[in-house]
């Protein structure tokens, strides 16, 4: 669980309203957030674990991290794999949530 | 109930959130027919962040509908800009890659440096600003990047040492001005270019270090940009004066004192007499007062006319500009480009001698 994960700092974005936008230098295509994804991304300014973010992102909808903590990391995962964020484990950059935790 | 016209209300949804401005917004919402036109404006003068701010705090009244469709225009400007600004990477890349140092000007360093929301500011081009002794590598090497230029130079070498630059558009359809000063004619040569890479502002972007222009300088880029562009000026330079004027740590000495030096006082003065009657601004600083109070040196005064008199072309301004230069040599190197241009061709038109001649007669006569 020392994962942690963080915007990077290879995307260009934008917050549009109550979405953000984000295109990616390595794939030029635009990444849409919305609903909870904003926030999201505001809070992977800074490098974050999934206990964390899971318990930031409850108490901002007012329920339980257990509650939020499944879809987080989908969403997690899904911001992996389009290359908009990045994890690390151990000091130590890893491609996916999935070979993270694997 | 006061009826807003269609550029009043424009300037007052630009002057939205700046400190001081008199403008009111309308308190109901447009009608459709009145809204539409707003709209448009706001997207032609990028003012879209402006617009959906002002409707976001509530402060403009709209319908859902409206808000949606100014949701919907913005978040495409934004796009847009983003797009612009991966390219601006890949440039800037290319020309670092070759030692070629840059200055990224207007749109992109104004968004990350002067607004507090990058989205507010959209553009809809790349400018850069390169060193004259470094201009014609430049463009050699984003011609090799499959970059074209659609006006050709008036003469090898005329850029570099007389021009403001040259636009350039991508494979990708994008436009790139690469500068080497801020403007064309007498108020591009006088300026002392050296000073333009005195103290830059870095910025981030996409992970990669970029440099513009300090604050002092990107407030005289925009006063240039604004005072001898369009007529009656573009609002988005307006709202980058605005803010930059009323900027907490902007050293208004140094405007004042590089604006004499360049012998551009008349610019910066009108641009920023323009930009307060513009958004109906009440508070003056020291830099207001100064405008207010300027009375034209008759120089300056006799160039601008080049910029926006009936008969000014670019020869005109041109011819004004022999003024300008410091030596002989520069002023018959000057002449000789423009009586005999390459492939007879001036900003993109060819023209036979006599007509060269002709409309450069009229321009002299514009410049006196």
């Amino acid at each position: 669980v020392s994962v942690r994960y963080a915007r990077s700092p290879w995307v260009l974005w934008r917050r549009v309203g109550d979405r953000v936008v984000v295109l990616s230098r390595h794939r030029p295509q635009f990444t849409m957030l919305e609903a909870s994804a904003p926030l999201v991304w505001q809070l992977l300014a800074t490098p974050k674990t999934l206990d964390e973010l899971a318990t930031a992102v409850a108490a901002s909808f007012g329920t339980s991290p257990p509650a939020v903590r499944e879809s987080l990391a989908g969403s997690l995962e899904e911001l992996l794999r389009l290359g908009i964020i990045g994890a690390i484990d151990d000091g130590v950059p890893v491609a996916s949530l999935r070979g993270a935790d694997e | 109930m006061t009826v807003l016209t269609a550029p009043d209300l424009l300037a007052a949804v630009a002057a939205d959130g700046l400190l001081g401005t008199t403008h009111g917004l309308p308190p109901a919402p447009l009608l459709d027919e009145e809204f539409e036109p707003l709209l448009e404006q706001c997207l032609s003068e990028k003012l879209t962040g402006a617009l959906i701010t002002a409707i976001g705090s509530g402060r403009l009244a709209a319908t859902d509908l409206q808000g949606h469709r100014v949701s919907e225009a913005h978040f495409a400007a934004v796009c847009h800009c983003m797009e612009l600004e991966a390219a601006l990477l890949d440039v800037t890349r290319v020309l670092d890659e070759h030692d070629i140092e840059t200055r990224v000007l207007k749109g992109s360093a104004a968004a990350h440096l002067d607004y507090a929301d990058p989205s507010d500011r959209t553009f809809a081009d790349i400018d850069l600003l390169v060193r004259s002794d470094d201009f014609d590598k430049a463009v050699a090497l984003l011609l090799e990047e499959g970059f074209t230029r659609p006006v050709p130079e008036i003469r090898p070498g005329f850029d570099r040492r007389f021009g403001k630059g040259c636009t350039l558009n991508s494979p990708d359809g994008y436009e790139l001005d690469l500068h080497r000063t801020f403007v064309t004619g007498p108020f591009g040569l006088t300026i002392n270019l050296d000073d333009l890479w005195q103290l830059p502002a870095p910025f981030v972007l996409g992970g990669q270090h970029l440099m513009a222009l300090s604050r002092e300088l990107r407030l005289l880029h925009a006063c240039y940009h604004a005072a001898l562009g369009d007529r009656p000026p573009r609002i988005a330079p307006l709202r980058d004066i605005a803010r930059l004027v009323l900027h907490d740590d902007l050293d208004e000495q140094v405007v004042r004192e590089l604006a004499y030096s360049w012998r551009g006082d008349l610019v910066v003065a009108h641009a920023i007499r323009s930009t307060w009657e513009t958004f109906a601004l009440a508070d003056d600083t020291a830099l207001t007062a100064w405008a207010r109070r300027y009375r034209p040196d008759p120089r300056q005064a006799r160039a601008y006319r080049t910029y926006f008199a009936e008969s000014a072309n670019y020869a005109a301004r041109s011819w004004a500009s022999v003024r300008a230069l410091p030596t002989t040599r520069q002023r018959a190197t000057f002449l000789f480009a423009l009586a005999f241009p390459q492939n007879g061709v001036i900003g993109g038109s060819a023209l036979s001698l006599r007509q060269r001649m002709g409309r450069a007669g009229r321009g002299l006569r514009a410049g006196r």
